[in-house]
This record gives C-alpha cells, structure tokens and sequence, in this order.
C-alpha cells in the first residue's frame, strides 16, 4: 500500500435504494484525491480509499452526512429485531386509524354522516401520513433533494396530494374531502405494510443464521519471566513464545519450538487433512493444534499475522461487493417520470382546453386533475411484491436446505451468472474416505479389516475414522475381543494388541521405525497406510477425499443456469487434476491463498461478470463475501456463512441446482407480482388525466391490485 | 469388545453429539463413544455380555434420534 494512502471505512445508514449508490458514487467522483470507492448495499458499508495530502478525512464524511447518510463504526451491527418492532407497532397504530377513516368514508357515501365527518378523516390522515409516515417523509425529502425517484418519493406524492386535496375540499366544497383524505391515510398504511414485510424478510434471515460473529482480539498464554501470562493477543511481541492447548487454535505466525504437532490448516488451504509440523517448522495462525499442548516462538506481529490479514480481506470484501440496480428501482425511475409527467399533461390539457373553447381559465378543474393523478399514483401493492415472492420462495427453498438471506440474489442468479467453485468441502466430502485396499502376503482382507478397524477405533485422527468407519460399513459389527497396550504414535499412526495379534497401522516410516520391510509402492494421489500383523506387512490402504455423490451431473445441469463455470482451491495442482480431471469446467486454479481466491472473483467482476462463489471454510470466506453471490456451502465456517447471501445447510451437491431453478422462478414471480402492482394504477392514471375517474378509484385500485397479488402469490411456486 | 456403527441421520451438531455421548456412557458395558457428526453415525465400543446393540439404539432413540436398526 502507498503510504500517502488512507482507508475509511465505515458503516453507512439510509441507502433506501440502489440509485442511492449512484448518487455517492456521483458525489464522491468529484472529490479530488479519492481514488477508489465502493458502497455496499447488501452490507450497508462504504470503502474509500484517498490521498490524506489532498483531502482529509473530516471532508468525506462531512459530504456523506450532508448527502442523508449516518456513518457508523464498520462493527456495530444494525438491529434488524428492534427495527422491525417499531415498523409493526407503527403498521398496527396506522391500520387502525385507516379502518376508522373506511368507516367514515363508508358512512360518507351512504349519507348518514356528514361534513363533519370529512373533517375527522381530515385529522385521521394528517396523523396517520405525516406521524406514522415522518420517517419515509423525511427519507422522500432526503431523495428529492438528491434526485432520486424512489417508492418513498411516490407515497410521498401521492399522501401529500391526497391531503392537501382534501383541505382543499374542506375549505372550498369543490372537491370530495373525504376521498382525498381517505387516499392519504390507506397510502401511508400500505407503505408502512410494504416496510414491515422487507423488514420481516430481513429480520428472519438474520434470525436463520444467528449472532454476527465479532472479531476480537483475544488473550493468549505467553511464556515471561518463567511464568505463565495471560496478555492481549496484540501485546505479544515477536520471539516470545505462546502455548497452545490442544483443540486452540494458534494465535500467531510462529515456529514450532514443540518437538511434533498435528494441525489442522483448514484455514489457509482449505484442506482438513492434518499437517504434521515438527520442531523448527513454522506454523501458521488461525490453524488448530489437535495434538498435546505446544509451544510456539512468535515470528510476526498480531497485526501482520495471516489471521489478521485474512480478517482484514473479509472486511474490505463487504465494503467491496458490487451494488445491483434492482429491477423495481428500475422500474420506479421510469414509472415516476410517467407519473409526474401525466400529471403536469393533465394539468396543462385542462387549462388549455377550456381556453380553445373559449371558456376563460379556471384553476378548479386542472388541479382537480393534476392531484387526481397523484393521488393515482401510488401502487399500493408495491411495497409487497417482492417480499411476497421472497417469502413464499425462501420457505419453499427453507425447506429443502437453502436459506436466502438476501432477496437480491435472485436477480443474478436467475441473469446467468459466473459459477465459482470451491472444491474441498464443496463438491467433495471434505475428508478422507477408503479409495481402496489390498491384503498382502497371504492375509484375508477381512480379517485384517477387522483387526484394523478395532485398532484404529482407539484414534481421533481422520484417516483413522476413514478406516474404522469402512470397516464398520463392511462387516457390520465387528467382534475384537481383547485389545491392549494401544499406543498413539504421532504423526506415524497406532500400535497395539489385538485379540493376540501385534496390529501396527500407519505410515511407512511407522513401519520401517518397526523393522518392516516395505515393498508395496505407494499410489499417486492417495494417502497409503500400511498395516503390520505380528511384524510383518499384511495389508494397504488407500485413501483420498472423494467428489460428492452428484456433482458430476449436478453441473451439467447448471450449465442451463450459467455463463461459465470454473474452480479455485487451495489444494494442489495435482490433486486438483486427478479429482475434477472428468469434470465439465471452462479452467480451474489451484494452489490459491484466501485473499488470491478473492482477487479471482474481483477479476472477473472487473470483466463485466456477476459472480456466484461457493465455498464453505473460513479460507473461502473472502472470496463469499465478495462476490455477487456468496453461498456459503454447510456451517463449517461461521464467518463464511454470516458473510454470504445464500446458506445451504445440506449434504447434497445439487441443492445447488435447486438454489438455480428456484431462483428462477421466483424472479419470475417478482417480475408478476411488480405487474400487477403496477397495473392498475398504471391504467388509472391516464384515465384520471382526462378526467374520466375520481379520486375514490384509487382506493378501487389498491382493492383491486392488492387482492390480485395475493392470489398471484398464493400460486404453487 | 466388539464395535459397532449405528447411523443416526438426525445428528447434526455438537450439542446432539455430546447429549448421545453422555447417555451412552451412563450404560454399563460400554467403553468407548465417538459421534462422527459428519458421517452422521454413532461408534460404540462395548462388551457384549453386558449391554447389547438393541439397548445402545434404544438409549439413542430415548433422546429423541431416529437411530437406523
């Protein structure tokens, strides 16, 4: 990094709409001395990178906070729960006084209540549009002054003209008060429905994965004066030397000062295999020691350690991922222009109409019309068209395993996106299976498997679970009778008695350390254990993780739903090609590092590609978080799945192809659902701009469409 | 001794594993428990003249599990 090169980033507060990105982005284009921005909507997180000698920093936020938008530090967590009770009570109090004001507008056209009545509508909207609805008030306001045409701004329109209408009408007896009046208040309750739905579908996407994960530091056991401290994972220096206990993971680079350990390293290649580390050998921090406590002497500062850096990747990711212009913002930007440019017609062909028919100018009867279009011109459906669909959809997809935790998502899944894959834990199983065994010198095959398997049952390794459970699964139960003198040889394998035989299983370092000659070769691309009865080889194994059951065809199918697909892995090359070799993939990349896995992803988003990244370890996490789509596949990492927008909580590799299909058709319902919404209002307008329908018919409208999304939603999906 | 696998397709976390662990530990006879999560099966290690494979299944399907016979 340049050292005349400052980072913030932060949390940002009121992005109501993807236009909202724009408009920073705008701003910020012009500020000299910034060199890179990005805001995230699915996180709500700003990114900017600038020159401190040009611009300082008080300047950029000052612009932002200017521009509507509350900067907050990048690990306080919005509470979607608190935010969501408030929208509720809000709906409920505004629901009520909207069923009050039908009563009397039910009242009104029957004639048993009077004027006096239009007057209590009159209060009933005033409280109900500019209380319950000052929130999406001041956010319409906030827009307005940016430019922004937004469905705030239409409820906006449509309440003020509905209510002004109305005073109007109060005032003059030219207009029906209680029609506009009426408009205004249902407006604001069908807004307040349409916020309580997102924020519904929100609320429970979060509540689907639990707590965000915080990154604190933590306290570390640090080896000082002959004794034992207890000090913050940021104080310990380099040469000092930390213990780690057994099932730990490792706080800080370091080198091994232990003479053996057996770590898991999961977290830099993705590969759960354990790594055998001896004394002078380096580990790596975020790894697992699975072995005895150790000591390690640190080589590298908390704030350059790998674990740092990888946490470090995560965040610029969330700040990094790319906005989508979602379709109904998209949409409103065209329909409000139509809207307001209706009503500005409307208003013009009635002033100049009675002038051609020489009647002079009257200001009633175009204004009439010009609010009459107004107040058209909010589609009371809107605001739960798309929570509908994502609604019925997610539990549809809930039910087979597949949480969508963000409702974008279905946009680029259903635009043929790029597809990239993890492959360890993702297309594969993820840990060692038996790819094959033979017994040697006369030996039956199940009588060492049985031998074996009650050996092996006496170890945690994985390889060992691998072999016990093949065991299992081929002899059923398996008799042992006595086992005795087991030892755990680390990093070698397991000795003991069993049932009178000396059983040795292992490397074959194991058993040249045992005096056994080894004359079986081993086999590319597997792990081989050897197995000893008695001091001499009886048998091999061999073990390899294998591709999950279904991926071969599930990708074949995905091909119908992508533009490319391709893998990245932190496995090696070779391994890499022995597995996916018979795949159908456009290129893999092996040997990455977590951050060159997002920088994957990054490069093809600079090409112009969505991208859908799917991965399940914590060194998948960058590259989920980033990309267009992040799907974090299994729990077994809970920063990737807190960071991703799809979660699937499955074994099985075609949920993937599920994900696909389904996020099909529920953009397709969303594309209806935004129709409908949009249909009759859209019909109303030009209508009310001739002066052929009133103000009432907007309340026939939202009936109308309403109950109309309803049944498209209730369709089997 | 003998060993056996009992597969129990509804273990899915650390919390249904250690609840299995602590209940089948309590029934004499056994010697051993590994819950592999992943695999979604239970390996007990036991002496058969004291306790059986029906009373290791009957103890899992207790806590709730639907133990494959």
């Amino acid at each position: 990094m340049n050292s005349r090169e400052r980072v913030l980033h932060r949390r940002i507060e009121g992005l109501h709409c993807s236009f909202c990105v724009s408009n920073i982005e705008d701003a910020l284009s012009r500020i000299e001395g910034v060199w890179e921005y990005n805001v995230s909507i699915a996180h709500e997180e700003i990114y900017i990178r600038y020159d401190p000698d040009r611009v300082d920093e008080s300047e950029i936020e000052a612009l932002l906070e200017g521009l509507g938008y509350r900067l907050r530090d990048v690990d306080e967590s919005p509470d979607y729960e608190k935010v969501y009770r408030i929208l509720r009570r809000r709906l409920l109090l505004s629901t009520m006084l909207s069923l009050v004001a039908g009563l009397f507008m039910l009242g009104m056209w029957l004639g048993t209540l009077g004027r006096e009545a239009a007057l209590a509508m009159g209060l009933i909207a005033g409280a109900n549009f500019l209380f319950l609805g000052r929130e999406y008030i001041a956010i319409s306001i906030n827009s307005l002054r940016r430019g922004i045409l937004n469905q705030h701004v239409l409820m906006f329109l449509t309440g003020l003209s509905g209510l002004l209408g109305g005073v109007i009408g109060l005032l003059t007896g030219l207009y029906p008060p209680g029609d506009f009046f009426g408009v205004a208040s249902f407006v604001t309750t069908y807004h307040l429905l349409g916020g309580y739905s997102a924020s519904y579908v929100r609320k429970k996407s979060e509540e689907a994965v639990g707590r965000l994960l915080r990154y604190r530091p933590r306290v570390v056991r640090v080896r000082r004066g002959g004794a034992v401290r207890y000090v913050d994972v940021e104080d310990v220096e380099p040469g000092e030397v930390v213990i780690v206990d057994r099932g730990e993971s490792i706080p800080l680079d370091g080198i091994l000062l232990s003479s053996y350990a057996s770590v898991d390293e999961s977290i830099v290649t993705g590969e759960p295999l354990p790594v055998d580390k001896y004394r002078g050998d380096e580990v790596v921090s975020g790894s697992i020691n699975l072995s005895d406590p150790v000591e390690i002497r640190v080589s590298r500062r908390y704030r350059d350690s790998f674990l740092h850096r990888l946490v470090m990747h995560i965040r610029e990711a969330r700040a990094l991922k790319p906005p989508i212009l979602s379709l109904l913002d998209r949409v409103l930007k065209r329909y409000i222009s139509f809207v307001l440019f209706t009503a500005v017609a409307g208003l013009v062909l009635w002033d100049i109409a009675p002038l051609i028919l020489g009647r002079g100018l009257d200001w009633v009867r175009p204004l009439y019309v010009f609010m009459t279009v107004l107040v058209m011109g909010y589609p009371c459906a809107l605001g739960m068209a798309i929570p509908l669909a994502i609604i019925r959809g997610s539990g549809v997809a809930a039910e087979r395993g597949i949480l969508i935790r963000n409702g974008d998502s279905i946009e680029i899944l259903s635009g043929r996106p790029y597809l990239l894959l993890d492959k360890t834990g993702t297309m594969t199983l993820g840990r060692p299976m038996v790819a094959g065994l033979g017994a040697l010198n006369g030996f039956d095959e199940e009588e060492l498997l049985r031998l074996v398997g009650c050996l092996e049952s006496y170890s945690r390794h994985p390889v060992a679970e691998a072999i016990y459970g093949y065991a299992l699964d081929r002899l059923g139960e398996i008799e042992c009778g006595e086992v005795s003198d087991v030892e755990v040889i680390p990093g070698m394998g397991i000795a003991g008695v069993v049932d009178g035989h000396r059983i040795a299983v292992g490397s074959r370092e194991l058993m040249m350390a045992m005096g056994i000659d080894v004359d079986h070769p081993p086999e590319e691309g597997f792990r081989t254990v050897y197995a000893a009865v008695d001091g001499s080889l009886a048998g091999y194994i061999h073990l390899s993780d294998v591709l999950r059951d279904d991926v071969a065809r599930a990708i074949a199918e995905l091909r119908g739903y992508v533009s490319g697909v391709a893998l990245i892995t932190g496995d090696s090359e070779e391994n890499t090609r022995r597995m996916v070799g018979g795949l159908d993939l456009d290129w893999y990349m092996a040997g990455l590092r977590p951050g060159e896995k997002a920088e994957v992803v990054r490069g093809l988003q600079a090409r112009g590609y969505r991208v859908v990244m799917v991965g399940d370890g914590f060194n998948d996490a960058p590259s989920v978080t980033l990309a267009d789509v992040g799907v974090a596949f299994g729990v077994g990492s809970d920063i990737t799945a807190v960071n991703s927008d799809v979660l699937i909580v499955s074994d099985r590799f075609d949920r993937l192809v599920e994900l696909f299909r389904l996020s099909r058709r529920m953009y397709g319902r969303t594309r209806t659902n935004l129709f409908v919404a949009f249909m009759y209002n859209g019909l109303g307008i030009p209508l009310a701009a001739l002066g052929l329908i009133q103000p009432y018919w907007a309340m026939i409208f939202m009936v109308l469409s309403v109950t109309s999304l309803l049944i498209n939603s209730m369709r089997r999906l | 001794m003998r060993l056996v696998s009992i597969r129990v397709g509804d273990i899915h976390c650390e919390a249904c594993a250690a609840s299995i662990e602590s209940s089948l530990s309590s029934l004499d006879g056994v010697l051993d428990i590994r819950v592999l999560i992943n695999d979604k099966r239970v390996v007990v290690r036991y002496d058969p003249d004291k306790v059986s494979r029906e009373d290791l299944i009957r103890a899992i399907r207790d806590l709730g599990f639907s133990p494959e016979d």
